[in-house]
């Protein structure tokens, strides 16, 4: 990758990487990984992209080095019994399947674990402080894809408020 | 993406989030820093970046922490074989992976092989017991000017031109000769390890490089005339400038595989570098095991300060001297395309004796 190239997208990236791990870990400790991800890229020397499919493409691959710096940070903390703030993202998994859930009420929780995988991780993403443009990238999607994610997770999300309220009405009769 | 269809997409998102907050109290998080804190991030950033991304692509002008100064000669050329791999191969390497993150880990009794980072015990006593033993022996009068050693190692090298990562590892077999003021290495291709992680001994090969590296005049180059007290070691080692604040074990056994790689054994020195870990916080005992020549060796651990790998330390059982030493990657590294926990490096010394010039082979 032309060093002219990584230089202007160091500049767009490292704040969204920083972002992304700031959502799991403190924010010095999320600068230090954003960093480490960027250094991981430029040693792997990938080839600039060619169009806006691969400029995708590589986004989501530098998301990618970052979720297993985050995988690799939460197995070092646990190994050294350093108890970790929650975080408002809970990320797990393997780097081929992460997972990704937002710490919010049980109650809410629950009800987004009916959700199929894929709109369950757009939904935590997005309460999670994330766009759909980001998202996408982290999802290795289109924004197109995210946004249905995001629209059929409104719509799901409705359905089950709409059905619990009718349960707790009825029950309230 | 078009302005509409951006308008679509926060539209759809203002959706969702109106749902969640009216319907179940929640709000998203904000996670973006203000401008200012986000410029003071990227540019902190950018030149932590570009210090490291300088010693990745050059290696020079960059100073070295004080235990990586003290190491010269072998854990030099060692060091360099994985350093510079990230931007060239070993020569003549092979068109194929070789025994790549397949090796066996060392098997140690008391450890669980399946679980690295290993956790071992307190060190002390074991220290001392192995001190005394070193102490017990007697040492060798040089009987030549120079000192000659043989090895036995597993380097590799990692490029990445293509996008992904290619790592390779190869058997190599050292020769190293010291004298007062030069270390010539010779390294030739060894050969694999058997499935059960053993070196096969055979005869040394074609030579493959032939360097020699003036030392400087600094007693960090010439473990030979270290202190033979533990705390004068410590003292020389560690130095003042707080580089190795908190990893003081792991600069002290960098420190010892240099010195064991490169000299003829040393017993006082052996008894001062053992004494001289005893009391470090981050070193522990993993418990006895048999080397990949069949030795019976103790197993000293202690993680890199960055916490990526586990070096284990192996003293001969009888000894009490360095007989090699073994590098553990402890945590996923993408950049070389290896899963944790792997080995990564290894050196075994085969035999160390003084010899004369005259029997030092000419160069090649």
């Amino acid at each position: 990758m032309p060093r002219s190239f990584f230089d202007e997208y160091y500049d767009e990236m490292l704040p969204k990487v920083h972002k992304y791990i700031y959502a799991r870990f403190p924010c010095d400790l999320a600068e230090d990984l954003a960093n480490e991800t960027m250094l991981t890229l430029w040693r792997k020397g990938v080839e600039a992209p060619k169009d806006d499919d691969e400029l995708r493409r590589l986004r989501a691959f530098t998301y990618g080095i970052a979720f297993k710096l985050i995988l690799n940070a939460q197995r070092k903390a646990r190994r050294e019994a350093q108890a970790l703030e929650p975080g408002v993202l809970q990320v797990g998994g393997s780097p081929d399947d992460p997972t990704y859930e937002a710490v919010v009420p049980l109650a809410l929780a629950a009800t987004i674990r009916r959700l199929d995988a894929r709109t369950q991780h757009a939904v935590s993403l997005l309460i999670a402080g994330f766009g759909t443009s980001e998202i996408a990238d982290i999802l290795d999607v289109t924004p197109k894809a995210a946004s249905m994610r995001i629209a059929r997770a409104r719509r799901r999300l409705a359905d089950l408020l709409h059905t619990h309220e009718e349960v707790s009405e009825g029950a309230g009769r | 993406m078009r302005d509409a269809e951006k308008e679509e997409h926060e539209r759809v998102e203002r959706e969702l989030l109106d749902l969640l907050r009216d319907g179940y109290g929640v709000e998203p998080a904000n996670l973006d820093l203000p401008p200012d804190e986000q410029a003071a991030l990227l540019a902190r950033s950018r030149a932590a970046f570009d210090s490291a991304a300088a010693i990745h692509t050059s290696g020079a002008d960059v100073r070295r922490p004080r235990w990586r100064r003290v190491a010269t000669g072998l854990t030099m050329a060692a060091a360099a074989a994985v350093f510079i791999g990230f931007v060239i191969p070993w020569p003549g390497a092979p068109d194929r992976v070789v025994h790549a993150a397949t090796l066996p880990l060392l098997a140690i009794e008391d450890a669980d092989a399946s679980e690295y980072p290993i956790q071992g015990g307190p060190p002390d006593v074991e220290l001392e017991r192995l001190a005394g033993l070193a102490d017990s022996r007697e040492g060798v009068k040089p009987s030549g000017d120079v000192q000659y050693s043989r090895g036995v190692s597993w380097w590799f090298s990692s490029n990445d031109d293509a996008g992904t990562p290619d790592t390779q590892f190869y058997p190599v077999e050292t020769q190293a000769y010291r004298t007062s003021d030069a270390v010539r290495v010779v390294t030739s291709r060894g050969v694999a390890m058997d499935t059960s992680g053993m070196v096969v001994e055979s005869p040394t090969g074609e030579p493959e490089t032939d360097e020699t590296t003036p030392l400087d005049d600094d007693i960090e180059s010439h473990p030979e005339d270290w202190p033979r007290s533990p705390a004068g070691l410590r003292d020389l080692i560690l130095g003042d400038d707080g580089g190795c604040s908190g990893t003081e074990g792991f600069c002290l056994a960098a420190s010892f595989q240099s010195a064991g790689l490169q000299l003829v054994s040393d017993p006082r020195l052996d008894a001062a570098m053992l004494r001289a870990l005893i009391g470090t916080a981050d070193v522990e005992y993993a418990g006895p095991a048999v080397d990949r020549l069949g030795r019976a060796v103790e197993v000293f651990t202690v993680e890199s300060p960055r916490g990526d790998v586990q070096l284990l330390l192996l003293i001969g059982a009888q000894t009490g001297s360095y007989v090699g030493d073994e590098t553990i990657l402890i945590e996923d590294d993408d950049g070389l395309g290896l899963d944790a926990p792997a080995l990564i490096d290894f050196n075994a010394v085969v035999s160390r004796e003084w010899i004369l010039t005259n029997d030092v082979p000419p160069p090649s």
